[in-house]
């Protein structure tokens, strides 16, 4: 009897500390994940221009690796990072806003070097404000950078 | 001929005047805060890729939000954030028009801190409301700062918070805008 209230207990116990971490659980970085998706960036903007519904039900919340080639790199006034891949000649891009928990070197890459940026499709801003359409990615991290390989 | 060259040069003075009113940033911040007093635990948001276009000759300003990019601590309130209260994929942006009624008073020029009165239509979660709120537009050296904080009523954007959690949910979110926006061209 004695023995059947521990076990009880004991698995009570299991069942709380299990709830109690789901529950609180962080969100957790994208260093170990895989992608959903892996893209090119062209080909990326390509099917978001082309439907952006149809996109949305593809990509949205999903984690995507896209390659291309990194043409900016912009840090706010808070010190957050965004790493902009795209063509240099045109006004749209997929913009990659760095997780912060992580901590990135800038200078390691070089502005139209080839990049590879892993990180949650948070969707698309389409060009309605004259600013070119956009493609965002959160939690964002950089997986290589072939010219340093 | 010379016309056409008149006409195209005004033309381009017209442009060029045009985008040298206009600022804008892809890195606006905006958090979201519905913690109450009750709440276990901070139940706030933050949004670091926020899209903004300020025309400072007419006080216009447009806002464009991504909804899957409020980012919370905790992994379950944000599921639940997304999947059940502002239904992210369903409505997967937020817009606000508006104009800054009295941009008149405003030196965009001029470094220096101004009050700004915000009057417009803010559409979330596939409604749309009218917004009027106070702020402030700071100028330092060609670039605009534009701080704002209001309150939305989470049931005027058919926004259900179950029952269950009611108590730990503020009925009405605290919305705060921070942007640092450069000039249009640059």
């Amino acid at each position: 009897m004695k023995y059947k209230i521990i076990i009880l207990a004991m698995v009570l116990a299991v069942i709380a500390a299990g709830a109690y971490f789901y529950v609180n659980r962080k969100t957790q970085s994208l260093n170990d994940s895989r992608a959903d998706f892996e893209i090119k960036a062209n080909k990326f903007l390509e099917e978001y221009n082309a439907d952006q519904v149809l996109s949305d039900k593809k990509y949205l919340g999903k984690i995507i690796q896209v390659d291309g080639n990194l043409k900016d790199i912009e840090r706010d006034n808070k010190g957050f990072l965004t790493f902009v891949i795209g063509d240099s000649t045109s006004m749209s891009s997929i913009r990659c806003s760095i997780d912060t928990t992580t901590v990135i070197d800038e200078s390691a890459y070089p502005i139209g070097s080839a990049v590879s940026i892993m990180g949650e499709c948070t969707g698309f801003n389409a060009d309605d404000l004259g600013l070119g359409a956009d493609i965002v990615l959160n939690r964002a991290v950089i997986i290589n950078n072939k010219n340093n390989r | 001929m010379e016309k056409i060259l008149l006409v195209a040069i005004a033309l381009f003075l017209g442009a060029s005047t045009n985008a040298q009113d206009k600022y804008f940033t892809k890195n606006g911040t905006i958090t979201f805060d519905a913690t109450t007093s009750t709440s276990p635990e901070k139940v706030a948001a933050v949004n670091k890729s926020v899209t903004c276009v300020l025309d400072t000759k007419t006080g216009n300003a447009q806002f464009s939000v991504l909804m899957k990019g409020f980012e919370f601590e905790q992994a379950l309130m944000q599921e639940h954030f997304h999947e059940n209260y502002l239904e992210s994929e369903k409505f997967p942006r937020s817009l606000f028009k508006g104009q800054i009624i009295n941009s008149s008073k405003i030196n965009f020029t001029k470094n220096g801190s101004y009050d700004a009165t915000v009057k417009g239509h803010l559409t979330m979660h596939g409604q749309t409301r009218d917004v009027e709120t106070n702020g402030k537009v700071s100028v330092n050296d060609g670039k605009i700062a534009i701080a704002a904080k209001f309150a939305v009523l989470l049931k005027d954007y058919a926004i259900e918070v179950p029952r269950l959690v009611s108590d730990k949910v503020a009925e009405s979110a605290i919305i705060k805008v921070d942007c640092s926006l450069q000039l249009l061209g640059n």
